[in-house]
């Protein structure tokens, strides 16, 4: 924490002239409601640092700043509190001492840390009279909904992508909380697509990836796939086998990229080409042995003729990707060798080319579009397009809804969108805040229920995969009646009570009364947020080691909330005019010209909705931190696009 | 440590050649108010080439208050001096000059300071001083643009003679398939195609491209010869279509319906395409004419040989077998590189029959790729606009209840009232209710002007303006800021359509309106 600056500069004899522009247009009794106001900034990135320089001119003194995030090369483009010599120190801390210098006598406090932690609970926001959010993330974004919503304080809520941003205000009882909103569930790619049966470029980078954490990641023989991807679940028996063949491999010296490459391209290839029944419906993938391939000529057919502007928007012909492949191959392996385990990352150029090329080899193998690296970077690095401009907008937007509520008017705050082009002479979408959804199981009626095999899912799984990252608890806790059966966090326990609660996350369920009928509570008082689940058995889901070889891979399934996933994440910026479209239920924007809406899965209408982790195996890219849209039936729909 | 590293994400939105523009332009900014400096804040993070603050004032008490490009320590300062210092430590590519000079004293004494800008953003400039500005830019065809923050109002106008735009970006281009009406080598390949001979598991491998276009065959020479047109027609053909399906869950004839709607339209030259090839400039080239209306007029010989565009020679993926999507891929491919060539040697001789110089093969490819998407805005002057404003338009939307267009007339009037007295009505805080009759008047006058009835525009909104006292708010200026640096950025790297001409954003009740006027 940084300490505070709250001693008087002593130039308030100029305050009233610095400020009376604002004294005379707000007029002095909300300009000085405004100076008692305390506000916490949760973020302080692209639109964190427009928020405080903004903040800071419209006269607001007390503010606190959380953001666990250290400044890189990449933000400079939009972050405009930051400079290189800041690269690499803490955004809040340096964002803090930026917008001080505008006035010194202001009360600002610089937190570096996550917002998720434990000092930052509902005591914690209690004190303020807003919160502002800007962040980058789902997670966070449920989490500090539910924190606002217990401490009963008021929430701007926005993101931006691209030349999209969206804002709201989220207040308990009065408007919709961030959740209220149902979803899709995040996009999750089964096993037997990744490893056996791809049918789009994403399939084959994110199968590149976990290539190269088994190569080059932390060795984990017994659990080999899950370190490297969240979305995937454990490997069998004969994927350990090859996973402790590629890793002996990285021992021998000699001819150790050719050999990788047999291995993964011609060996795993080969048989899996010769599974007959997988290749019923379509062309099995054909295995490339290193050797024919000097002899062909460079197969460039993927290459768009229009694409010649970028050299990293360039599509590599197939030779191409081998001679990557197999150099970043060998100077990977020199690293990893000097310095130990690699973390994949998208900015690490070598990393990236090993991803590109080895996806791309894929590709060809499996007869699927090949990608140039500048889009494989995009897909594999999750990344959003961000600018300044943007920015400027909604961190603008946001304040004005702030000053709106810091008066008490809460009814004139509204829903913005920010569409990129003005469609119909409008370019900013505004709406009234809808009411919370009486179905929402965060803010109304706290009650799902959770469908599994109860003989088969294990705690850990419940715990892990369902409630943290379905439901977006941090720090769950399990009990049935008065009995508490699982404790989450390390802090409070022993050792030996850690090693008991890890021992019972591998019972199954069943086994450990949370059976067929039981009514579990779950309570995160983090969050300050409790929710009663019912347990329903379905002998007909198995584990998800069982059902992977199925063709759906459905092994739990939520009803009673669709927000397993993604408010305020975006569909792809080039539709977003259908976002604006499947908005006419929204009275303002009634008369804005009517484009064919893309297709997507239905959501249902009724108040109870269905969330699955089955996967249908099209593209996805994600886009995080943006608008979502409502569809024309009235129903709510974030259509948006993931890959994790 | 790379600038395309730093410039990641935008690169992702504008591309290479975008970033190229951007880097090459010059903008002027006059007076670094906390609009022009919020504006110039959006452009140097991007990196824009270089910027010009011209300005006369020196950082005052209320610059403090409202602008986050001065700090106390520069208090009497020239205010050119200090902005320009601090927002080029934003990003140490772009280049930062400032001229301590009164913008109005340049525009009389010294105009063409201005001919070598890429832009100027104008704002606070007396209306006689910005009718002369206006003039000579639009004479240079350098791009003027205007803004005020004024109280919680932001006004923006744009205006340049004419603004090219190859690269407009539609929210949602159609793929360029040619299914309605497939060229030569399509149609030859479609026909080599026996679907009879198929297993059912082959027939789920056929692109759907070649599906239609086969059964819309079928389908017409059952028809007189026409395709499905009416609704109950595609009703009925989709019927068919499916008809032919080996199984429910065929994915090519899934992604068939789901294209059908778009790929039966009849293929036209959309109205705005038509109308560039209509204009004058395409019709009679000179040796005057720029590179793009030398490829435009190249176009219009192109589209009366063919009544096509050039393909753009795209195929997106879609559900087949490896050997199918690459064979068709490259009829799309070979097509389009087809017709880029025949589009260059047309390019090439008009070139020369005018005695110009050659255009770049990589421009005349990109005008090729783009042709459904190609756009010219035309932007009156603000001569033009101040003694002929589109009434008509002014007069409906002043019509309906609060409506932002009377923003625009009492932003009008106040320049009149700022002409007359030069003070800005309620600047002085004792004056604010007499000023406000003053402004009435103003008001009423150029209503009249323009005959338009002065009961459109109601006291009370003239009454808030006087309250403002043409006050700046750092917060309305930030968010107008990031409004008029993303038009900037639109008419700097030609990708886009900027708006026309006019917007105003209304902060009291968020709402943002444009018009042409």
């Amino acid at each position: 924490m940084t300490g505070n600056s709250n001693s008087n500069g002593g130039d308030n004899s100029n305050q009233n002239e610095r400020f009376s522009h604002l004294i005379e247009t707000l007029g002095l009794n909300l300009f000085q409601k405004i100076q008692k106001a305390k506000i916490l900034v949760v973020g302080a990135g692209g639109i964190g640092c427009e928020l405080l320089k903004n903040l800071i001119l419209s006269g607001f003194i007390n503010i606190e700043i959380i953001d666990l995030d250290t400044i890189d090369l990449s933000n400079l483009n939009r972050q405009f509190l930051f400079r290189k010599h800041h690269i690499g120190m803490s955004k809040s801390k340096i964002a803090r001492e930026a917008v001080l210098k505008y006035n010194p006598s202001a009360n600002i406090v610089a937190h570096h840390g996550d917002i998720k932690s434990q000092e930052f609970g509902p005591q914690y926001f209690k004190q303020f009279d807003l919160v502002m959010n800007a962040l980058d993330n789902l997670s966070a974004r449920r989490h500090v909904n539910r924190v606002c919503l217990s401490a009963d304080v008021p929430l701007v809520e926005s993101g931006t992508a691209g030349y999209l941003g969206q804002l709201t205000v989220i207040k308990k009882g009065d408007t919709e909380c961030f959740e209220c909103v149902p979803t899709e569930a995040p996009k999750q790619f089964a096993v037997c697509t990744i490893r056996s049966n791809p049918s789009a470029p994403i399939h084959c980078i994110v199968w590149a990836k976990m290539l190269f954490g088994r190569l080059f990641g932390v060795a984990d023989d017994s659990n080999a796939v899950t370190d490297m991807d969240d979305n995937i679940v454990e490997g069998t028996e004969e994927q350990n086998n090859i996973v402790r063949d590629l890793q002996l491999a990285v021992e021998k010296d000699k001819g150790y990229g050719q050999w990788v490459y047999h291995k993964v391209f011609y060996t795993d290839i080969d048989r899996l080409a010769r599974m007959k029944e997988m290749w019923k419906e379509k062309k099995p993938p054909q295995p490339r042995l290193l050797a024919d391939i000097d002899q062909e000529l460079d197969n460039n057919t993927a290459e768009h003729i229009n694409t010649a502007q970028l050299k990293d928007q360039k599509v590599w012909g197939f030779k191409e990707n081998v001679r990557v492949f197999l150099e970043t191959l060998a100077q990977l392996k020199q690293r990893f060798e000097k310095d130990g385990a690699l973390s994949w990352d998208k900015d690490d150029d070598m990393a990236l080319n090993f991803v590109v090329s080895a996806s791309n080899i894929r590709s060809h193998i499996f007869g699927i579009t090949t990608k140039s690296k500048f889009d494989v970077k995009s897909m594999a690095g999750n990344i959003i397009p961000a600018i300044a401009t943007t920015n400027a907008v909604i961190g603008g937007l946001i304040v004005m809804n702030a000053i709106n509520i810091i008066d008490g008017r809460l009814k004139d705050c509204k829903s913005i969108f920010l569409i990129e082009q003005p469609s119909n002479k409008r370019m900013l979408l505004v709406s009234e805040i809808p009411k919370p959804n009486t179905a929402c199981y965060v803010c109304q009626k706290n009650f799902i229920t959770i469908k599994l095999n109860t003989n088969t899912v294990k705690v850990g799984q419940l715990i892990h995969d369902i409630l943290k990252k379905h439901l977006a608890f941090s720090l769950p806790m399990l009990t049935v009646g008065n009995d508490l059966l699982y404790e989450s966090g390390d802090e409070d326990l022993s050792k030996e009570e850690i090693r008991a609660r890890d021992a019972l996350e591998q019972k199954v369920l069943s086994s450990y009364r949370m059976g067929d009928n039981v009514i579990l509570a779950v309570e995160d008082y983090l969050q300050d947020f409790k929710v009663s689940i019912l347990i329903n058995h379905v002998e007909s889901f198995g584990t998800e080691e069982e059902n992977k070889k199925k063709e759906h891979e459905k092994w739990f399934e939520i009803v009673g909330t669709a927000t397993a996933a993604a408010p305020f994440q975006t569909q792809p910026i080039q539709s977003i005019t259908t976002t604006a479209t499947a908005y006419n239920a929204v009275t303002d924007i009634d008369d804005l010209e009517i484009i064919e809406p893309t297709p997507t899965t239905p959501t249902p209408t009724t108040t109870t909705t269905t969330t699955t982790t089955t996967t249908s195996g099209k593209k996805r890219k994600e886009i995080e931190s943006a608008p979502g849209s409502e569809d024309s039936d009235g129903s709510k729909k974030q259509k948006y696009e993931t890959i994790e | 440590m790379t600038d395309s590293e730093k410039y990641d994400r935008q690169l992702r939105l504008w591309g290479e050649d975008g970033q190229a523009k951007l880097e090459k332009s010059h903008i002027c900014l006059l007076n670094g108010t906390a609009l022009g400096t919020e504006t110039l804040k959006n452009l140097v993070l991007p990196g824009i080439g270089a910027f010009t603050v011209v300005d006369s004032h020196k950082v005052a008490e209320s610059d403090l208050g409202n602008n986050f490009f001065v700090e106390k320590k520069t208090l009497g300062q020239s205010r050119a001096r200090v902005v320009c210092e601090l927002l080029r430590e934003l990003n140490d590519r772009v280049k930062g000059f400032s001229v301590e000079e009164d913008p109005v004293y340049l525009i009389n004494n010294n105009i063409s300071f201005f001919k070598d800008f890429s832009l100027v953003f104008a704002n606070r400039i007396p209306e006689t001083a910005l009718v002369t500005l206006s003039a000579y830019l639009y004479e240079n065809n350098i791009p003027l643009v205007v803004g005020n923050s004024y109280g919680y109002i932001g006004y923006l106008r744009v205006s340049v003679p004419e603004h090219q735009i190859i690269e407009s970006k539609p929210d949602n281009p159609m793929d360029d398939l040619r299914i309605i009406n497939p060229f030569k080598e399509l149609d030859e390949a479609t026909q080599k195609i026996e679907l009879t001979g198929l297993n059912s598991q082959e027939l789920t491998h056929v692109p759907y491209v070649y599906l239609m276009i086969k059964f819309i065959k079928e389908w017409k020479s059952t028809h007189d010869g026409k395709a499905p047109e009416t609704r109950a027609e595609k009703e009925e053909f989709k019927k068919f279509f499916l008809s032919k399906s080996p199984n429910p869950d065929a994915e090519n004839f899934a992604e068939g319906i789901t294209n059908m709607l778009k790929v039966l339209q009849p293929y036209r030259i959309s109205s705005d395409i038509d109308k560039l090839l209509k204009d004058e400039k395409a019709v009679n080239p000179t040796e005057q004419s720029d590179d793009f209306w030398i490829m435009v007029s190249a176009l219009k010989s192109f589209v009366e040989s063919h009544g096509v565009l050039p393909l753009n020679g795209n195929l997106p993926d879609m559900h087949a077998d490896t050997c199918s999507f690459i064979q068709l891929q490259k009829i799309y491919q070979e097509k389009g590189i087809a017709d880029l060539s025949e589009f260059s040697s047309l390019v090439d001789s008009l070139v020369s029959k005018l005695g110009k110089d050659q255009i770049s093969s990589d421009l005349v490819k990109k005008f090729c790729k783009n042709t459904r998407f190609l756009n010219v805005v035309r932007y009156k002057s603000l001569a033009e606009e101040y003694e002929k404003p589109n009434t008509s338009v002014i007069i409906s939307e002043l019509e309906q209840p609060d409506n932002n267009m009377v923003y625009y007339i009492a932003l009008r009037a106040i320049d009149k009232f700022f002409s007359t007295y030069t003070r800005y009505p309620g600047f002085h805080d004792e004056e604010v209710d007499s000023d406000l009759p003053l402004l009435k008047s103003a008001t009423h006058a150029l209503l009249q002007e323009h005959s338009i009835s002065s009961d459109l525009v109601k006291d009370e909104y003239l009454a808030e303006m006087t309250r403002y006292g043409a006050c700046e708010l750092h917060n309305l200026s930030s968010l107008m800021g990031g409004i008029i640096s993303q038009e900037i950025i639109k008419l700097m790297t030609h990708q886009y359509v900027p708006l026309n001409n006019t917007f105003i954003f209304n902060g009291i009740n968020s709402t943002a309106t444009q018009f042409t006027i």
